[in-house]
């Protein structure tokens, strides 16, 4: 039901969707990265390959990593399918997600 | 007059609040009071509370309602409801492409093409003017749908919506095909729909771009002036591939009626001769590491004599009639592509 407003005595609908949450809640945190397979999803962005090399090489210095998945997006411009998310999930403890430029 | 004051103060009031909350394109809007929402949805069967679809990236949700709400504000007719609630339905495919679409720094707005018998029953323009001002139907039902990207889509100009320049058609991007004039199968027959079946198909598109051609008498002579337009380093399809869609003017289509020409033979001419080599192209456009990576594996760019087509696949362009009986122009619209597409859905109730 939309929602209503009295502006200046005349009552009108309001055109928004006010049950959208304005935060979405961040995933689980892990403890730990060691013992944990760690998933990258490229979103095919110019240096996106740069900046995970690098994570993925500061997180193996820096803990023992049970794993490293690395997938990429058909492109930036569309969503990832479902049947990937589900492999990432399935697999990976985290995914870390290229979004934007 | 006293009541009449008292009614453009309230007006003028609900504009403020809306201007202020980001609710509106700029222009003023019709207040969406109960009365008038209810008038709205006497426009259609549906539920009122009937989910339509999610808008990206606000996740807003277009129930048939706010679709009626968002009508009302942009001056829409109750009988325009079943078309507003089909294009609702193709914009949040996912082959449209929206969550992209709305947050690029290209400059993209739906394009709206209505197609079946409902185009001169609700009066949508396909003649002179057609993609201007001046017609209710296409000013109106293209403005509700620019009006819910922002009200339940989020995309304010600036924040969500990065658009480096925007475009007109944020306002209102419709338009209705011209089958009068058309020596082939409307576009959405070659879609599998039937004659007698209306429907709107949707794309997410680059500005209408005038093409010229008051030289050529003969149907392969138009084509290479649009061609040669459609094949610029400054046209992002030639890099990217994806749609676009072209409309002739009937002064121009009756060349290729004399002439025999089908539709695919032109989208076939089009898709051969709307090319220009590796060796030109790495010269500017997009010829960029991340648009390469897009481009399909048998195109062999080490070679500089290799040609790539704006219209990767004749049938990634949408081929129309539209506008008036007098006048040489066509119309270019290169989809935004990155393997967004168009839409078509029918419009039922």
């Amino acid at each position: 039901m939309a929602q209503e407003k009295i502006i200046a005595g005349l009552c009108v609908l309001l055109p928004t969707d006010d049950d959208v949450p304005v935060t979405i809640p961040s995933a689980p945190r892990l403890g730990t990265f060691s013992g944990k397979c760690i998933g990258f999803l490229s979103n095919t962005k110019d240096n996106v390959e740069h900046l995970f090399a690098d994570l993925e090489a500061h997180l193996r210095a820096t803990y023992a990593l049970q794993g490293v998945v690395h997938r990429t997006k058909a492109h930036f411009a569309v969503r990832a399918p479902q049947a990937l998310l589900a492999e990432l999930h399935h697999e990976c403890d985290a995914v870390i997600v290229a979004a934007g430029a | 007059m006293q009541d009449m004051d008292d009614i453009l103060e309230r007006m003028h009031e609900v504009n403020e609040f809306f201007f202020a909350q980001e609710w509106s394109d700029g222009l003023p809007v019709l207040p969406p009071t109960p009365a008038s929402v209810e008038r709205m949805l006497q426009g259609t069967r549906r539920d009122r509370h009937e989910p339509i679809g999610t808008l990206a990236p606000g996740w807003g949700k277009a129930t048939v309602e706010r679709i009626a709400i968002n009508a009302v504000m942009a001056g829409c007719k109750p009988d325009y409801m079943p078309v507003l609630i089909a294009a609702v339905q193709a914009i949040t495919d996912e082959r449209y492409g929206l969550q992209g679409s709305q947050g690029t720094t290209d400059c993209v707005a739906p394009l709206l093409i209505v197609n079946g018998p409902l185009v001169e029953c609700l009066g949508f323009n396909s003649v002179a003017g057609c993609f201007g001002h001046g017609t209710r139907a296409n000013a109106t039902v293209g403005r509700a749908v620019c009006l819910m990207l922002l009200t339940l889509g989020g995309a304010i100009p600036g924040r969500i919506k990065k658009s480096t320049l925007s475009q007109p058609g944020t306002f209102s991007y419709c338009v209705a095909e011209n089958v009068q004039a058309s020596p082939w199968e409307p576009l959405h027959v070659e879609h599998g729909f039937s004659a007698q079946d209306s429907t709107v198909t949707v794309l997410a598109a680059t500005p209408m771009y005038q093409v010229s051609d008051h030289c050529n008498v003969t149907g392969e002579g138009i084509l290479t002036t649009l061609c040669d337009t459609m094949a610029v380093l400054g046209n992002c399809t030639l890099y990217r591939g994806g749609q676009s869609v072209v409309t002739f003017p009937p002064e121009l289509a009756e060349i290729f009626r004399r002439e025999g020409w089908s539709k695919q033979d032109v989208k076939r001419y089009v898709h051969i001769h709307a090319r220009r080599t590796v060796g030109e192209m790495k010269s500017g456009g997009e010829w960029n590491r991340e648009t390469l990576a897009q481009l399909p594996p048998d195109i062999d760019i080490t070679d500089d004599t290799t040609t790539i087509s704006a219209v990767r696949h004749p049938d990634d362009l949408l081929v129309l009639v539209a506008g008036g009986a007098a006048g040489r122009w066509m119309a270019l619209i290169p989809g935004w592509s990155y393997g967004t597409r168009a839409v078509t859905v029918r419009i039922a109730d």
